[in-house]
């Protein structure tokens, strides 16, 4: 509880320092602020041109509105004091008269329409960075802000005067926001990023274009006018250097370089200098006004497109940058295709595995390092997927650079350019070598096991062929002795030698079956009828079952879906099972042994197969561990057939578990997902 | 007792092998009746019949050893041949020691089947032959009345009528009456083969039945 106390007294103390700190910051900041705000003030009155004294360009409103923009709400009343401030000090030396009450209101009023549209739809000071950005701009702060705000500060003037001081007020308010704000906005947004280095050419450039312009604009427009009345067509002399300003630097060399142009027209015209003193003094203003405006919206809107251009070009070369060195960095083997097939890029790790140039592979070259008995397969696949403009996975081997072929894995996935156009492929390869010689391995693993187990039924199987023999024979020797007969019995001669024939066919069957199931074959996964897997392998082990004096009770469900698998490997999973069961009941009486298949569909639609035995049941401690390998509870045996059996489960996508019966004895459930005929 | 004609009982699970063995021991002008399996054969056995027993040793449910111990138990002197697919050394022996005539590997040659039949059916009609003497013995022992008995039990042990005559209280004129009677009714002509009777009927030592 004291220590509570006491660290929430420090976090406060803690807290008290910061906060003095930002207090005082403050304030400096918004002192600073009413200092430029007096400065804009002076320097606008000195900038009335006479007769009406109109200031083309009003600095103060546009000040304000540029530090509103970037400063938090909570402290605009404090930036707004102190920007009125000297202002409001005049206004109550001379008894505030109503208009400068109407030129306040009318100030804050334009500003916060401007500083909050600005905000709200324009990211602020970031606002001349996109071409929304200044269109937004331009049409809240330069044309909404202005145009409500002149409809108060006009009441300051004589009712039948009313829309003249409307139009006076507007463009100059109009004429801050377009070209003085802006170049405040900008060089604030500037010091907030960080700085890119500074190239000395670049600063050269600016300077010869900084001091082009401003010799340009002395000349034309301070130096003494013509008379004739007209407006010289050296007044759009500057354009160039705006120009030269918008392309190169952006919207900061554009918002700038027009600064320079209205103070410096502005300056002139106020002096009595340059083209816009033709006319009459109002006539002057509007045209200055007019010009600048008129060259002042193009160009910003110039600068920010260009901006945005230059933006998407850095951003699509960072991106090219990023991708080439994931791709070069990665371990995988990439490449690329365009539309017609022919592939147009490689990574480094791809050349360094096959050891060859780029030149050589591109194009059709890469289909030279594919192993010959798998590039029909290979172009066949990559072909018939490019046709399709879909995904695609295939396995092959590529020549490593070192002469020998290793299997990789090639994925490919079609790309499309904007708009859904395609635009080809890009894949990325993995070196499989190393997995698929596990799976070889796995493969003998399998095979052996099975070669194994079938030694086991090998004396009944040697019974099974020796059943059609003994028929053959006989018939035979029967035959022989009927031959002799007078006259011979030629129907029961057919009779004998057609049975041959099937007895015959009957051994062949057997070793068929038999060569099959010793084959070393890959996984040929097809639709298969478990019922008739279940039924084949009883056949084959009807012999040993029966010299073991096991009775076999067959419960095969009717309407059972196909299964996906190889029937080879499901045989070998089944007589494992049969043989265990057998095993398990070698102390069961001969009378009591009973064997039951029985196949069924399951509630989630997978096909289970149950192999149930009355033996003498699995102990508790060794359920856990009945898949593990080389485990083992009889005397002879690798311990491998329950966990082979299980792998070659899990390959079908199915289980394999085991549970003691409610009675005596064990059940092994086999459940295999079922097929229904579509290819995966 | 008129000689029925001898038949082979062919037991094997394997419709084949019975079908072509059926057909071999046919054409060998044999009488067979063939089984699938050893409890239709026993439903149907008749033991009077004249004939011996083929069997297959391997079959689901009794096989044949068994079925040979069920004979044996019932009483059955029926000769067994056996075959089988192995050439199963222990198995052979146990079942020569219970008493087949013979154990057969399949493939088996007919020569070596016909052979090993023809001795079985030997086999058989001499037992039953003997069977029936035996019989016809027991019969005429049937009928000797039971002073009779003793006299037979007394001449076999090889005692003159003068000593059967003191031990049954009676005088040698009476025993050698009876002594005729049992020949007459034995059916023997010599002393000889009165001993020979009366041993195969059991009688061999001075007892009382």
């Amino acid at each position: 509880m004291a220590n509570n106390v006491l660290s929430s007294m420090a976090n406060a103390s803690e807290a008290v320092v910061p906060r003095l700190a930002r207090a005082v910051s403050l304030t400096l900041r918004v002192l600073l602020v009413g200092l430029i705000c007096f400065l804009g003030t002076e320097i606008g009155f000195a900038h009335k041109v006479p007769p009406h004294n109109i200031s083309p360009l009003w600095p103060t409103v546009a000040i304000l509105f540029s530090v509103l923009v970037v400063t938090p709400v909570r402290h605009w009343w404090a930036y707004v004091m102190a920007g009125y401030f000297t202002s409001l000090i005049n206004d109550a030396r001379a008894g505030f008269p109503l208009p400068s009450i109407l030129f306040v209101i009318a100030g804050v009023l334009e500003l916060l329409v401007a500083a909050v549209g600005v905000r709200l739809f324009a990211e602020g000071p970031r606002a001349f960075l996109r071409l929304r950005g200044v269109m937004v701009y331009l049409g809240i702060a330069v044309i909404l802000a202005p145009f409500l705000s002149a409809f108060v500060a006009a009441c300051a003037a004589q009712p039948d005067h009313y829309w003249f001081y409307w139009r006076v007020w507007f463009f100059s308010e109009a004429l801050a926001y377009l070209t003085l704000a802006p170049a405040i906005l900008t060089w604030i947004a500037l010091a907030g990023r960080a700085w890119k280095p500074v190239f000395f050419a670049n600063f050269l450039e600016a300077g010869v274009l900084c001091c082009g312009l401003i010799a340009v604009m002395i000349t034309v427009f301070c130096s003494t006018a013509a008379s004739d009345g007209r407006v010289p067509a050296l007044v759009y002399l500057p354009l160039p250097f705006l120009l030269w300003a918008a392309v190169r630097f952006g919207p900061v060399g554009i918002n700038t370089a027009l600064l320079l142009v209205a103070f410096l027209s502005i300056s002139g015209a106020v002096a009595g200098r340059g083209p816009f003193v033709v006319s009459s003094p109002d006539e002057n203003v509007l045209s200055l006004q007019l010009f600048l405006i008129a060259i002042a919206v193009p160009l910003m809107l110039l600068a920010a497109v260009i901006r945005e251009g230059r933006e998407k070009t850095m951003i699509l070369a960072e991106s090219e940058a990023r991708f080439r060195t994931m791709t070069d960095g990665a371990p995988m083997l990439v490449w690329m295709a365009d539309a017609d097939k022919r592939c147009s890029y490689f990574n480094k790790p791809w050349l360094e595995f096959t050891g060859r140039k780029v030149e050589q592979e591109l194009g059709e070259g890469w289909a030279e390092g594919v192993h010959p008995e798998d590039l029909r397969r290979c172009l066949s696949t990559y072909g018939a997927a490019f046709d399709a403009r879909e995904r695609f996975q295939m396995e092959y081997r590529l020549r490593h650079r070192d002469g020998t072929y290793r299997w990789i894995v090639d994925c490919g996935v079609p790309r499309f350019s904007e708009g859904g156009v395609f635009a080809g492929y890009i894949g990325s390869c993995m070196d499989i070598a190393d997995r698929k010689q596990v799976e070889e391995q796995r493969r003998e693993l399998t095979h052996l096991a099975r070669v194994a187990m079938l030694g086991e039924f090998s004396g009944a199987l040697a019974h099974e062929l020796n059943q059609p023999l003994t028929a053959i024979l006989s018939n035979a020797q029967a035959a022989r002795r009927l031959v002799t007969k007078e006259p011979p019995d030629l129907a029961e001669l057919k009779t004998i030698l057609q049975d041959i024939v099937d007895e015959d066919k009957r051994a062949g069957e057997v070793l068929r079956r038999l060569r099959l199931l010793l084959k070393k074959g890959e996984m040929a996964f097809d639709a298969i009828d478990v019922n008739q897997v279940a039924t084949d392998v009883l056949d084959l082990a009807h012999a040993d079952l029966a010299s073991r004096c096991v009775a076999v009770n067959c419960q095969l469900a009717s309407a059972l879906p196909m299964v996906r698998g190889d029937p080879v490997q499901l045989q070998q999973v089944l007589l494992n099972l049969i043989g265990n069961a057998c095993d398990a009941m070698t102390a069961t009486e001969t009378t009591m042994r009973r064997l039951t298949i029985a196949t069924q569909r399951n509630e989630d639609s997978m096909v289970q197969i149950a192999v149930t035995d009355c033996g003498v049941g699995i102990p508790e401690e060794t359920m856990s561990r009945l898949f593990d390998a080389f485990f083992t509870t009889k005397q002879q045996g690798l311990g491998l057939g329950l966990t082979i059996s299980r792998s070659i489960v899990s390959a079908h996508g199915g289980r394999l578990w085991a549970s003691n019966n409610a009675g005596r004895g064990a059940t092994f459930f086999l459940a295999l997902p079922s097929y229904n005929g579509e290819p995966s | 007792m008129s000689a029925m004609p001898s038949t082979v009982f062919l037991v094997d699970d394997d419709a084949a092998i019975r079908k072509a063995l059926t057909r071999l021991l046919v054409a060998a002008g044999l009488d067979v009746r063939s089984f699938a399996s050893p409890q239709a054969f026993l439903e149907r056995h008749d033991p009077a019949v004249p004939g011996c027993l083929v069997l297959d040793v391997a079959m689901p449910g009794l096989n044949g050893l068994e079925l040979q111990r069920v004979l044996a138990e019932s009483g059955c002197n029926r000769p067994i041949i056996f075959l089988t697919g192995r050439g199963d050394v222990p198995m052979s022996v146990h079942a020569m020691k219970a008493g087949a005539v013979d154990f057969l590997t399949k493939p088996v040659a007919d020569d070596v089947l016909l052979e090993a039949i023809h001795a079985a059916l030997e086999k058989d009609r001499s037992t039953r032959r003997t069977h029936t003497e035996l019989d016809s013995i027991k019969d005429r022992l049937a009928t000797l009345t039971q002073r009779e008995r003793e006299v037979l039990k007394h001449v076999v042990s090889g005692q003159l009528n003068k000593q059967i005559a003191a031990d049954l209280g009676t005088v040698e004129k009476t025993i050698k009456v009876h002594r005729g009677r049992v020949m007459a009714k034995m059916q023997v002509g010599t002393f000889a083969d009165l001993v020979r009777a009366a041993d195969r009927a059991g009688i061999t030592t001075r007892e009382t039945d």
